[in-house]
């Protein structure tokens, strides 16, 4: 009985070598004996080092979110081959997360005490990582290295004044129109949406994300100077008015079945049914394989009270404190936003470069920065997480009938509760 | 018989702990990987729990016990998360699991016994393709189906489209199935109003449900004697009354058990929801898990969702008592 | 008497509301008007189960990676790129095919391999023994069943992230959390086992274990215990029925439970997901949920359903083959659950 029984429990270890044998690591029950040795933790900066040249490369690992297959993905997978031979003294390792799952699961790993040494994403969860003790300060190890990237990049990787990320590009929504559709772009409210009233299909994205431009259009503002709830009367009718602009776009879209997001109005506006689309500029890439030369871009339209601030979003990379090799990691960082890789990731991909040194040639790319001008720097204080808490709600107003006025009242309220 | 040696003491010993020596492979292991997570879950039930303890787990120094603070907020909807109200969501899950069993078991036994004709040509066939739906792995069943019930472009449209026009009404169809808010019966179900989403999941659960239990019928309408039937045509029973008379009692001891097991897969189904509706305009078609993934996933609040698996626990048993309960009358009934 | 029957009656509805639904007709054949009748509902029933599949086969061979607004079913253009492109790159991570391949495997059948001999003589000890402790040790093993795996996976998450291998340099390396490196240094981790496909396997199996006992309990119900009594009678022992009768006798359905736990862990990527990082290490099944999970509209259509057409394949193989052993497993299991 006994032999039997140590059969079986010797048939369960190999069962479990032969698991671990596929995973490809050494198990964790027994000292594994690893071929080269590898680097101490601390890298050193200069590469002229009086280490043998048979040194291993320190590796450093980076997560991005760029879609499978999309512009973005591939200009950024030509930069990293040409990386492998400008940097031979270090290993890239690079994963790619879908974008609803970036966050959540850098911010897991490196609670837990992991995760890859940086990431690159929009700045849209710096603040609450920067309280959570999530990503590093690194405005030290990157003093006076940061001559090229302009100040207003450099601005949206700062939370309290000090420099949580390297800045790699400016985001915010814009309007993509098809020339062949429509030779000049609305440019006010009114012309929009006259244009949607006479049966020309326009793609809106709706949410709270991409219609934060038209409170602008309307006068209308959620955070004053401090980032304080604006909460007075007056402001709230406009903050109303523009949501009410927006629900009755709505619900045209809604009569008309036109798409009503992003990843819906992707193939209507490719097709050239659609003829125009509001989204960022991250998507630039993706229209402009299909639309070629017929594709323009102008700011989200200009209303009443003035010019549209969408949120100005910076995409940048960001560093694990968790990782052992910062300095490494920051290198890396600067050389996949060096002149070269930023011109690349420009006119393969549609970013908008923080890097100043920079040509910009394309007329869509300075369309974009014309339309960046009036946009609102998207705020990193715990305030905006409430405003992404109280007024993401939009489906009660464009579905459930909830009355506008009604709707930012409670808003408001929930948010400075 | 032949004579057997009186067992010694040392015998009767190994006898005993014989059992308990079987069970020690699996319980060493089910000790380690499943009951201390359970009991880990259960501990963290009673905390704050967040993404900021994940380094240090319990001896977390800001770790603070709140007792039953999860489980109240979860039953009375204080949890800062909108539209959601734990009943509603339990009143749907059964509502969900319960329709989708009486949808797919008939459906299932009338497909056998139409395929179980004698001389049907093809036979095989039909009943190796009709598995298909089974293997396909269900995120792709789930993002073909929201295809498929997509506003603009989806084939249910199209399909509708083109039977409207066969009546005349020659506008194309534009059902919103997985985002129109108002439910197409207003009143149903009270307490749970069912959107079209759900019946856009109700329509792709049955394509993927009914196969299964086509399969077990047919194997079950193999073990039925042809004598019964010769018997009863003798004796003049309709096709009809041959079915409800001897059919349907002698498939029941193998359907029951289909049925409570297809009922216990609805009930939990998590990859067919999740990726076609996540839930469903404004939480209409949330269920239990996927809620649970909700709260583990992107709202990270473990000691809620620790609480909430707990919660999903008892909801579980309740529904495995009741199943087995019935399970065991059918039995003695076929059986008496 | 026959010719009475309302099966021969003039009247065409009363035979057609008396077809031989039970399926056992007395072996005359089946009349050409009811065949027929019969073929063009099984038909319609079949185009009904093949829609979505070649739909999403139509789309694999297509060469665009939009989604196409008009409803295609039969491919206007056979193009194999999506499947060159899917075996060559399979997603934006450096991982090809053949690894990702080989990953799957390895976790589903280790962990069906584990699971089921683990498993084997707990189950033979609650089907045939009678101690002191059964029920409650049967309803402790059950207990499991009822909880969502998603919510064992947070305590499972820290507990293998507790579990490392680090490096504490000068070829010092450390099992934490036996050990830990001197002077409190914290050392470059070169293994966690919450960030390997050990650790997924092992948290799968936590879960695997449970279904696996109780399956198998199911079927060595219904082995007749004359068997063993045969056998007693014959003097062997307990363990030698059991090793030497019951288990090449139950062979057959230990196999079936390793499919079925297999089928399951091949399309698994919810823990897969929560813990790996490594794309080396990533599964099929990830990859799969990799391509839709993305932002805004870059979900590559064609190439995810080649890839979805290649992750049913075996699944598919193994169901069909084994179409009515793995039903007969469920619902045997089921019955005396």
């Amino acid at each position: 009985m006994k032999k039997n029984l140590l059969v079986l429990l010797s048939v369960l270890m190999i069962a479990s070598l032969a698991l671990a044998a596929c995973g490809g690591e050494s198990a964790a029950t027994e000292v594994a004996e690893l071929g080269g040795a590898t680097e101490a933790p601390a890298a050193t900066e200069a590469p002229a080092a009086t280490e043998a040249p048979a040194a291993a490369p320190i590796e450093v690992t980076f997560w991005h979110a760029y879609g499978t297959g999309s512009a973005e993905e591939t200009a950024l997978a030509a930069i990293l081959e040409k990386a492998a031979v400008d940097l031979p003294q270090y290993k890239i390792n690079v994963l790619q997360v879908p974008f609803n799952d970036i966050y959540t699961k850098y911010e897991t790993d490196v609670a837990a005490g992991g995760g890859p040494d940086m990431f690159i994403a929009p700045n849209d969860n710096l603040g609450a990582e920067v309280r959570g003790g999530l990503i590093a300060d690194i405005t030290d190890i990157a003093a006076g290295k940061l001559g090229d990237y302009s100040e207003l990049s450099q601005g949206g990787m700062k939370y309290d004044g000090k420099l949580y990320g390297l800045p790699e590009s400016l985001k915010a929504v814009v309007l993509w129109y098809n020339k062949d559709l429509i030779a000049t772009p609305p440019a006010t409210t009114d012309e929009l949406k006259a244009l949607m009233e006479s049966g020309t299909e326009v793609s809106i994205t709706y949410g709270c994300y991409h219609e934060f431009g038209f409170f602008g259009s309307f006068g209308g503002k959620i955070f004053d100077d401090q980032y304080n709830f604006v909460t007075d009367e007056a402001n709230q009718a406009k903050v109303t008015a523009a949501v009410s602009y927006v629900n009755d776009l709505y619900q045209i879209s809604k009569a008309n079945s036109w798409p009503k997001s992003d990843a819906d109005g992707l193939a209507p506006f490719t097709e050239g049914t659609a003829a125009a689309i509001t989204n960022g500029n991250w998507a630039m890439g993706d229209y402009r394989k299909a639309l070629g030369d017929k594709l323009g871009v102008a700011p989200l339209p200009a209303g009443p009270e003035g010019p549209s601030n969408p949120l100005l979003g910076v995409d940048g990379y960001y560093f694990n404190p968790n990782s052992a090799n910062l300095e490494a990691a920051l290198e890396v960082a600067m050389y996949l936003t060096n002149t070269e890789a930023s011109t690349a990731m420009m006119n393969d991909a549609g970013h908008v470069p923080a890097n100043t040194t920079v040509t910009v040639s394309d007329p869509l790319i300075q369309g974009l920065l014309d339309a960046f001008a009036t946009s609102y720097f998207r705020p990193q204080v715990e305030n905006m997480g409430k405003y992404w808490g109280n007024f993401c709600g939009t489906d009660q107003v464009f579905e459930a009938g909830t009355a506008p006025a009604d709707w930012v009242k409670a808003g408001f309220e929930g948010a400075t509760k | 018989m032949a004579l057997k040696k009186k067992p010694t003491s040392a015998v009767k010993l190994q006898r005993k702990i014989l059992p308990y020596l079987y069970l020690l492979p699996a319980f060493l292991v089910m000790g380690a990987i499943t009951f201390y997570p359970l009991i880990y879950q259960v501990i963290i039930s009673f905390t704050n729990f967040e993404t900021k303890h994940l380094l240090l787990g319990l001896n977390s120094p800001e770790l603070k016990f709140v007792g039953f603070k999860n489980y109240i907020d979860i039953l009375t909807g204080a949890l800062p998360v909108e539209n959601f109200n734990f009943f509603r969501v339990l009143e749907f899950n059964f509502w969900w699991a319960l329709s989708n069993v009486f949808l797919h078991v008939p459906a299932g036994v009338l497909i056998a016994v139409m395929l179980n004709t004698e001389g049907l040509w093809l036979k095989k066939i039909y009943r190796a393709l009709y598995i298909l739906p089974v293997v396909v792995p269900p995120i792709v069943v789930a993002t073909v189906w929201r295809n498929i019930f997509d506003e603009q472009y989806g084939a249910m449209n199209q399909l509708l489209t083109t039977i409207s026009a066969l009546f005349g009404h020659l506008d194309p169809v534009h059902l919103r199935w997985l985002t129109e808010y108002t439910p197409p019966i207003p009143g149903f179900l009270p307490g749970a109003p069912l959107t079209l989403a759900y019946y856009a999941m109700m329509i792709a659960n049955f394509w993927l449900g009914w196969p299964l239990m086509s399969v077990i019928a047919t194997g079950a309408l193999q073990s039925i004697p042809k004598d019964l039937y010769e018997a009863a045509s003798i004796d003049g029973a309709t096709g009809s009354q041959q079915f409800w008379g001897i059919t349907v009692p002698l498939l029941r001891p193998a359907m029951i058990p289909a049925a409570v097991y297809g009922f216990t897969i609805t009930f939990n189904l998590f990859g067919l929801v999740f990726f076609m509706t996540g839930g469903g305009p404004a939480r209409s078609t949330e269920l239990l898990v996927t809620f649970a993934y909700n709260l583990v996933r992107n709202l990270r609040w473990f000691g809620v969702a620790a609480a909430f698996a707990v919660i999903i626990f008892f909801v579980s048993l309740v529904v495995l008592l009741i199943t087995n309960r019935i399970t065991r009358a059918t039995q003695n009934y076929s059986e008496a | 008497m026959i010719n009475d029957s309302p099966k021969n009656s003039s009247n065409p509805i009363i035979r057609f509301l008396n077809i031989n639904t039970s399926g056992q007709t007395s072996g005359r054949d089946l009349p050409l008007w009811r065949q027929l009748l019969i073929q063009v509902l099984s038909l319609f029933i079949l185009f009904t189960v093949l829609f979505p599949i070649m739909y999403i086969v139509t789309l694999s061979l297509s060469s665009k990676t939009t989604r196409p607004s008009s409803l295609q079913l039969i491919p206007t253009e056979i193009s194999f790129i999506a499947y060159k492109q899917v075996l060559d790159h399979p997603t934006g991570n450096p991982v090809s095919f053949v690894e990702l391949l080989r990953n799957s495997v390895g976790l589903s059948v280790g962990v069906g391999l584990v699971a089921l001999l683990v498993a084997v003589t707990a189950a033979y000890a609650f089907s045939r023994f009678n101690f002191r402790m059964r029920e409650v040790l049967m309803v402790l093993v059950f207990i499991p069943l009822l909880m969502p795996a998603v919510g064992l996976s947070t305590p499972l998450y820290l507990l293998l992230n507790n579990i490392k291998v680090v490096d504490c340099g000068e070829g010092v390396k450390a099992i934490i959390p036996l050990f830990t490196c001197d002077g409190g240094a914290k050392g470059k981790l070169i293994f966690n086992l919450r960030d390997s496909l050990l650790g997924v396997g092992v948290a799968i199996t936590a879960g695997a274990l449970p279904f696996a006992i109780w399956n198998l309990k199911g079927y060595l119900d219904t082995i007749p215990k004359e068997l063993e009594e045969a056998a007693a009678i014959d003097g062997a022992d307990s363990n030698q029925t059991f090793w030497k009768i019951i288990l090449p006798l139950a062979a057959p359905q230990l196999a079936v439970t390793f499919f079925i736990g297999f089928i399951g862990n091949w399309q698994e990527f919810v823990i897969s997901w929560l813990f790996l990082s490594q794309p080396k290490d990533y599964t099929l099944a990830m990859t799969l949920y990799n391509m839709t999970g993305q932002y805004a509209s870059s979900i590559p259509w064609n190439r995810f359903a080649a890839m979805a057409v290649i992750v049913a394949m075996p699944v598919a193989v193994v169901y069909v083959a084994l179409q009515k052993q793995i039903v007969g497993g469920l619902t045997t299991g089921g019955v005396k659950g």
